[in-house]
């Protein structure tokens, strides 16, 4: 399988006048096209740090990043939005959706930005609407919905660029098991149609959903504890 | 494009406090500066026609007044007109001018004006006209008669609708026959909005004051090109009669020219007055505005970040902030304008020059927009410049 995510040796530190983490340290990780990957670790392991830098949206202090073999520029913001925009899309765990916009506005976020025309907008917001099961709640605000439906506009959203790699933050950390298992469905599905996913956790039993599991525990990436998941890839 | 527009407008909508304050501090300013703008064409332009008035052949001799270096002053009468008349031949018409305040009364009311002795020669320096009546003749100078010639504002004060010819008044307690009323269009020794009395300079000389000392001799030069020339004669001829041995800096003799240079100084002053007040307007206005784009980028680092998140490019937030605040800055110079008009007009009606041209409204427009980009571009910055993990998490 062709690797689509590489990074090496890469370090975050969080410091300011009263603290100083070791969010990440001297982590090396190589994604695949087309696999299912589980980051599980307690909270503060710097799981949800590596998610960000994976998706272009924190920087690192050290190390190396590739997509596709090509290397991450962190000072080219002009690489970083076309990351951002196209291969890679995030979920994050508290869904982010903008509450004085409407759901189809939420979803539509990530094609605006690449400066596509309404209408073809609204053809592949209906389509992925439809794929999450949320079409019949496309005019409504996100204090509308309830976490599930608010984590499904997420998806939603992240899909309509139809990025390479979908990275999820605790994607079922605000769900109760019916919804969550609902989420872990459409995640089991987008993945059997050849999306990689980097879904990061702390629940043991989501991750078993994946086809590798890593461990993170304090900054560091437990490479030797690599366990395979449940979830083959089709 | 449209859409750009509409989610401009709602966000700047949805901080309705916040937009209004914005836009009132706009609204303020900008008014401010189209009322200051407007103003300073209005002076310059009332300067410009108050000098093109005196016209380029016009000169007047007035004794320097009095300093510590010069606390005698020279005096000049009424012998002085007529010898520089003498002198200059026909080079120039000459006129003396006598002025002094004066209580004037009629039969239906009584003002405080001016009482103007001078000769025959006066309407023809000055451009005036008597569309009632007729000016004094010299039959009128020659005998010290009690004759004078009234403005239309005082002939309405003291007479009413009444027709004044042939009417008496009283000028600092003497009776004068008003023979006629005079008009202008341009005078640089009449205006017109007070009581004015034009009299002989013979009658004046007697009865309206104890020396015979007058104000000044006006002139003017048939030959603009010899005004220069002129000048030395009148100043040669004051000093040879008066047997002078004082400088010249004791006499003014007052030329369009040197008017001309005097008035670019005050216009020049006025023009820095206005520029400096525009901008402590400016940088007002633009304080404010950018304090109100810095709390909407506070109060919107969650929405900025997952704008960044889904692929928007730094150049794409600070547009959408700077067109937010360009918006904000609009709409305060478009009511300021408005605002800014109104009043103008309302100092027009107090007689204060106003001159509402394309260039002060552009010119209000221009400093509008650049005060939403110049002090929108530091929060935009700001806004583009966070990472979308510290814009979510913060």
């Amino acid at each position: 399988m062709r690797q689509i995510l590489r990074i090496e040796n890469l370090s975050k530190v969080y410091s300011s006048a009263t603290r100083y983490q070791m969010a990440l340290c001297d982590v090396s990780l190589c994604v695949s096209e087309g696999e299912f990957v589980a980051i599980v670790g307690p909270s503060g392991g710097g799981k949800s740090t590596l998610l960000s830098i994976l998706g272009c949206l924190d920087t690192p202090d050290q190390g190396r990043y590739f997509v596709f073999d090509e290397e991450v520029n962190w000072k080219s913001s002009k690489q970083l939005s076309r990351l951002r925009g196209g291969v890679l899309a995030t979920i994050f765990q508290g869904f982010e959706l903008v509450p004085h916009w409407t759901v189809s506005e939420n979803v539509e976020l990530g094609l605006r930005m690449r400066s596509i025309p309404k209408r073809k907008r609204m053809e592949i917001v209906i389509a992925m609407l439809r794929k999450v099961g949320m079409l019949h709640n496309i005019h409504k605000y996100p204090n509308e919905l309830s976490g599930g439906e608010q984590q499904r506009v997420a998806i939603a959203r992240a899909l309509c660029t139809a990025p390479k790699v979908l990275l999820a933050d605790e994607p079922t950390g605000n769900l109760d098991p019916e919804n969550a298992k609902e989420v872990l469905g459409i995640f089991r599905s987008l993945h059997e149609q050849g999306t990689t996913i980097v879904m990061v956790t702390h629940d043991m039993e989501i991750a078993g959903q994946a086809q590798r599991v890593l461990r993170i525990q304090g900054g560091r990436l437990d490479n030797s504890i690599v366990t395979g998941g449940s979830h083959d890839h089709a | 494009m449209r859409e750009t527009f509409v989610e401009v407008f709602r966000n700047v909508t949805r901080r309705p406090f916040q937009s209004v304050l914005a836009v009132i501090g706009i609204f303020f300013g900008m008014g401010g500066i189209l009322v200051l703008s407007s103003m300073g064409a209005g002076v310059r332009q009332s300067i410009d026609m108050q000098v093109a008035a005196i016209g380029p052949g016009m000169m007047s001799v007035q004794a320097a007044p009095t300093t510590q270096n010069n606390p005698t002053p020279v005096v000049i009468n009424e012998t002085d007109a007529q010898a520089v008349a003498k002198a200059l031949g026909g080079q120039a018409i000459v006129s003396p001018l006598g002025e002094s305040i004066a209580s004037i009364e009629g039969p239906k009311g009584s003002v405080s004006g001016y009482a103007i002795g001078t000769d025959t020669n006066f309407p023809q320096i000055e451009s005036i006209t008597t569309p009632k009546g007729h000016f004094f003749t010299p039959v009128d100078n020659a005998e010290n008669r009690t004759v004078c010639v009234i403005n239309p504002y005082l002939a309405h004060q003291i007479f009413g609708s009444d027709n004044p010819i042939g009417k008496q008044i009283m000028v600092n307690n003497t009776s004068l026959t008003v023979v006629g009323t005079f008009d202008f269009s341009n005078s640089v020794s009449v205006s017109g909005s007070t009581g004015e009395v034009l009299l002989p300079i013979s009658t004046y000389l007697s009865d309206m004051t104890s020396t015979d000392a007058i104000a000044g001799i006006l002139l003017k030069a048939n030959q603009v090109s010899e005004v220069p020339v002129i000048k030395n004669d009148v100043l040669t001829q004051l000093i040879r009669d008066h047997q002078w041995t004082t400088p010249v800096s004791d006499y003014q003799v007052a030329t369009q020219s040197g008017i001309v240079s005097s008035s670019n100084s005050l216009k020049h002053l006025f023009n820095m007055f206005v520029r400096g007040a525009i901008f402590v307007a400016f940088i007002v206005g633009g304080i404010g505005i950018m304090n109100v784009m810095l709390m909407a980028v506070s109060d919107r680092r969650k929405e900025i970040g997952i704008y960044l998140s889904f692929g928007a490019t730094r150049i794409s937030i600070i547009g959408q902030f700077l067109l937010e605040s360009s918006v904000l800055t609009l709409m305060g110079t478009l009511l300021g304008i408005v605002s800014g008009t109104l009043l103008g007009m309302l100092l027009l009606t107090e007689n204060i020059p106003m001159n509402f041209t394309v260039w002060t409204y552009l010119e209000d427009i221009g400093i509008g927009t650049c005060l939403g980009i110049v002090f929108g571009l530091y929060p935009s910055i700001r806004a583009s410049r966070m990472t979308p993990m510290q814009a979510i998490r913060e």
